[in-house]
């Protein structure tokens, strides 16, 4: 196979992912790392995201519900006093598919902006629960004063080994959703995506894919909130505000809906924008908002778009 | 019973706010199919807009009064610089471009008007209360902002059910083809119907100023909640807004008000506090949850979609 | 004779005033194609869309192979053996017309639960979709997005995903419209083909078509049945010619 411009400037990406570490080191900017490492778990919840709006078709407008689910997981356990990882990391991903499993079964009967209420109101409810949680911290949120353990060689206090964690945890990712979107159901979701009358006229249940893609992606994003909040060392209701559903919607469409790398382009975009932008000037969102706005009106297909004609994935 | 009506009160007082909310938000929804994120902006620039001109004008019903018309500008200027453009546009498209919208309002407020909060100082007149019932004092202030809720909410009745303009909104709302056949002026009706929706919600921000404080990002819980009772309503349905935002501004204040006290039974008071509180904030998003799964149209559906 | 594949008794469907359907009786036997005419808005396309079960009939029932399924949802009445095409062309067009079928083919599996393997490197399900294009005339056009091929091309693989189901009885929605001269004729010999197997219920403007195509004829106006039976009957019905075919000529 031919590498195409796409091919090389993904593996390059990824690469300069993995180099960051080292790259801070030289340049003794610790921050770097810190940067990339939100970069990467924000890249972990866009694909989980654009997993069932990219290839699914669902917009989902309280994404962050997961990312807060994951947290809090790993947050609650922490506060008494268990920080075992495989504990922790389990809830952090049993609990997430299971909300994203009950939220589905009543969103899914939904189309459209109806879908996109529910499940913002689902993760609404979410929120104030966290609020509402005065044995954690309620609206001031929870600090974690120990990071989650699964083996004794294994030190997330560390922040590069944290790093190189996250970032094994993205590429595994993406090398399942890649899997994923080209085996039967990942083929049977995007069909359904494109022309759901015509696939249930075929014979396929359309709810069930749907809900299981659902409770998938659920339980990615919420790995992605448990590693938030070990790289936070905090968790709080913040995490699951409306407008960081939002921000999860910019990623993955500022990177490219429906393709494998574009959320993860679309994060790192996010992350970098954030910090440039805001060095730049204060009020950073005066740029950023309006160019949204411009992403949109040029009607491309986000960055990935940018790299030339066809769509992988 | 007297801190009841006290919350009844108060309850009505959001509900006409949502409503002067969702009333843009559903008319919005239903003609021109657009999800509009950046409506809770209107809201917040309407109160800010009152805090400066009721500054410069020094007089707080002629400032609060000016307001209103550079809402309704803003909001004809945002549609037609931008939103026109997304009304054939896909939901995506639509939730992430109002949202860039959204994020600049809230950053440009900031560099107008400062970090600091603001707050509007009512006239001498409208800081007394008044008594309700013997024994039952309640803020003049408020129940100036429930008469004024409830005046424009009939208002708008009037002008959809009872006049030319109202019938091709309506028309509109119900069959976007046909408005276009009617041979009416599409783009102009689109501006204005934005436009009022923007004055609507600006007026509901210059209403709240003086309660509130006029911060950067104060439209966004309200907006939410308005979403709520626009899709809880029914998607164009004006009255099902009006049935929706008082039920759901009641709901959301009597059970924030009583759902602690209810709590102290079981909890310490402090947990009591903030679990009840974050309880009553709950039960209206199970509400629309519980409706939807019902009646996925809404309470009162416009038409099939 | 043997019992129909299809038995439908007193099919009724109202939207608000209008009677779409009023107490419709068809049986379709296997290797029969049975065609249904009638005006526009007779409700040809809303019977067909109860017996696909996208539109939930208001009373009556359909019986197929025996068993009542008029209250299974679409899915499971495709995997008892009914396919159908839609009056207006409904693909997937960014797809191309193998994957069209692939999804047709991983539909009759029944589910799609498997999270691995690619696809398109299933050598049975690729093999077998470009032999169903094959018989429909598409043997070319395997790798292009559904999008562009002609109309009659879409029509044909509409078709080549129905029969990728292997349906018991498929049911065509005016297959022919829009198509031009030599497309319709070679459309009308591969359903008379398919015909041969299974039932094939047919609504059709076409009259040639029909009556050349059509063991039986049920002809419909404003919601009721008119008339049934084989063509030479319907020919020589007074009200049929009144109604419907004086209309034509
Ligand atoms: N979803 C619906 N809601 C309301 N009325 C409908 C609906 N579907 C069909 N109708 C009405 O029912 C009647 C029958 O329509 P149908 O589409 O079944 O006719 P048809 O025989 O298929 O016509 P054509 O030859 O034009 O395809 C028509 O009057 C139509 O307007
Ligand atoms: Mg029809």
């Amino acid at each position: 196979m031919r590498p195409t411009p796409r091919l090389v400037i993904y593996a390059a990406l990824l690469l300069a992912l993995a180099l960051v570490p080292l790259a801070a080191d030289l340049t003794g900017n610790r921050f770097y790392v810190t940067l990339a490492n939100r970069a990467v778990i924000l890249a972990l919840a866009a694909i989980s995201l654009n997993l069932i709006m990219g290839y699914g078709g669902m917009i989902s407008f309280g994404h962050a519900a997961y990312l807060g689910i994951g947290g809090y997981s790993v947050g609650v356990l922490a506060e008494h006093g268990i920080d075992n990882g495989w504990l922790q990391f389990g809830l952090a991903i049993g609990a997430s598919a299971l909300f994203a499993f009950l939220t589905g079964l009543v969103a899914l009967r939904s189309r459209g902006v109806y879908f996109i209420m529910i499940s913002l109101a689902v993760a609404q409810i979410a929120y104030f629960a966290a609020v509402g949680a005065y044995r954690y911290g309620g609206d001031d949120g929870l600090t974690i004063f120990s990071d989650s353990r699964f083996v004794p060689w294994l030190r997330l206090g560390d922040s590069v080994t944290f790093y190189y964690l996250c970032l094994a945890v993205l590429l595994v990712a993406l090398i399942l959703t890649n899997r994923l979107v080209n085996a039967r159901f990942g083929f049977v979701l995007r069909g359904i995506a494109a022309n759901e009358t015509r696939l249930r006229a075929l014979g396929v249940p359309v709810f069930r894919h749907r809900l299981a893609a659902f409770t998938l992606a659920g339980a990615l994003c919420g790995l992605a909130g448990a590693l938030l909040a070990n790289f936070a060392d905090f968790v709080s209701p913040s995490m699951m505000d409306w407008t960081r559903s939002g921000d999860l919607i910019v990623m993955v469409v500022l990177g490219g809906v429906g393709t494998l790398m574009g959320p993860v382009l679309g994060a790192v975009a996010f992350v970098v924008l954030e910090q440039e932008l805001s060095n730049l000037m204060e009020h950073w969102r005066l740029l950023f908002g309006p160019l949204l706005v411009i992403v949109v009106l040029a009607g491309n297909r986000g960055l990935d778009g940018l790299l030339g004609g066809r769509r992988n994935g | 019973m007297i801190l009841a009506l006290e919350q009844i009160l108060n309850g009505a007082q959001l509900g006409l706010m949502l409503f002067l909310l969702a009333a843009g938000l559903t008319l919005v929804f239903g003609i021109m199919n657009l999800v509009n994120l950046a409506h809770g902006s209107l809201y917040m620039m309407g109160a800010y807009f009152a805090v400066t001109l009721i500054d410069w004008t020094g007089s707080f019903v002629l400032g609060a009064l000016l307001a209103l018309p550079a809402v309704l500008l803003l909001g004809i200027a945002v549609e037609v610089i931008c939103l026109r453009r997304l009304y054939a546009r896909s939901h995506l498209d639509q939730l992430l471009a109002t949202f860039g919208l959204l994020l600049f309002f809230n950053d440009l407020v900031l560099v107008i008007w400062g970090k600091a909060g603001r707050t509007i100082a009512l006239p001498g007149w409208l800081r007394t209360s008044v008594e309700i019932l013997p024994g039952v004092p309640y803020s003049a202030y408020r129940l100036l902002v429930i008469a004024a809720g409830l005046v424009v909410a009939l208002g708008l009745w009037f002008t959809i059910s009872r006049t030319r303009i109202g019938m091709r909104i309506r028309a509109g709302a119900s069959d976007r083809e046909i408005t276009g056949a009617l041979g009416i002026d599409v783009a102009s009706l689109f501006s204005l119907v934005f436009g009022v929706g923007a004055m609507l919600a600006g007026l509901a921000g210059i209403l709240n100023a003086p309660i509130l404080t006029v911060q950067s990002g104060m439209g966004e819980r309200i907006l939410v909640i308005a979403l709520v009772v626009t899709v809880l309503g029914g998607i164009g349905s004006v009255r099902g807004a009006f049935v929706a935002a008082l039920s759901i501004g009641l709901l959301d204040t009597l059970a924030r008000a009583f759902l602690p006290d209810l709590l102290k039974v079981v909890l310490p008071a402090s947990a009591a506090q903030t679990a009840g509180a974050a309880a009553g904030s709950m039960i209206i998003y199970l509400l629309m949850v519980i409706t939807l799964a019902v009646r996925p149209q809404g309470l009162f559906p416009v038409r099939a979609r | 004779m043997a019992d129909p594949l299809l038995q439908v008794r007193g099919l009724t469907k109202h939207f608000g005033g209008i009677v779409a359907n009023d107490a419709i009786d068809l049986d379709v036997h296997a290797g029969e194609l049975h065609a249904v005419i009638g005006a526009n808005g007779a409700g040809k396309s809303t019977f067909i869309a109860q017996l696909g079960g996208d539109v939930a009939p208001d009373a009556g029932t359909i019986r197929f192979l025996g068993r009542d399924i008029s209250r299974l949802p679409v899915h499971r009445r495709a995997h008892l053996g009914l396919a159908r095409t839609f009056q207006t062309v409904n693909l997937l067009p960014a797809f191309s017309a193998v994957e069209n079928v692939a999804l047709a083919l991983i539909a009759r599996d029944g589910h799609a639960f498997r999270f691995w393997r690619r696809a398109t490197d299933d050598c049975r399900v690729t093999a077998e979709a470009r032999a169903v294009l094959d018989r429909v005339g598409l043997a070319d056009a395997g790798h292009r997005p559904a999008g562009t091929l002609s109309h009659g091309g879409q029509r044909q693989l509409e078709i080549a995903m129905a029969l990728a189901t292997r349906p018991r009885l498929l049911l065509c929605d005016e297959p022919m419209a829009g198509l031009g001269l030599g497309e319709s004729d070679s459309l009308i010999a591969l359903l008379a083909e398919v015909a041969r197997d299974i039932g094939l219920l047919l609504v059709e403007h076409d009259m040639q078509a029909v009556f050349a195509l059509a063991r039986r004829i049920t002809v419909l106006d404003r919601g009721r049945v008119i008339a049934s039976g084989p063509p030479a009957a319907i020919r020589a019905d007074a009200e049929v010619q009144r109604l419907y075919l004086g209309a034509e000529a």
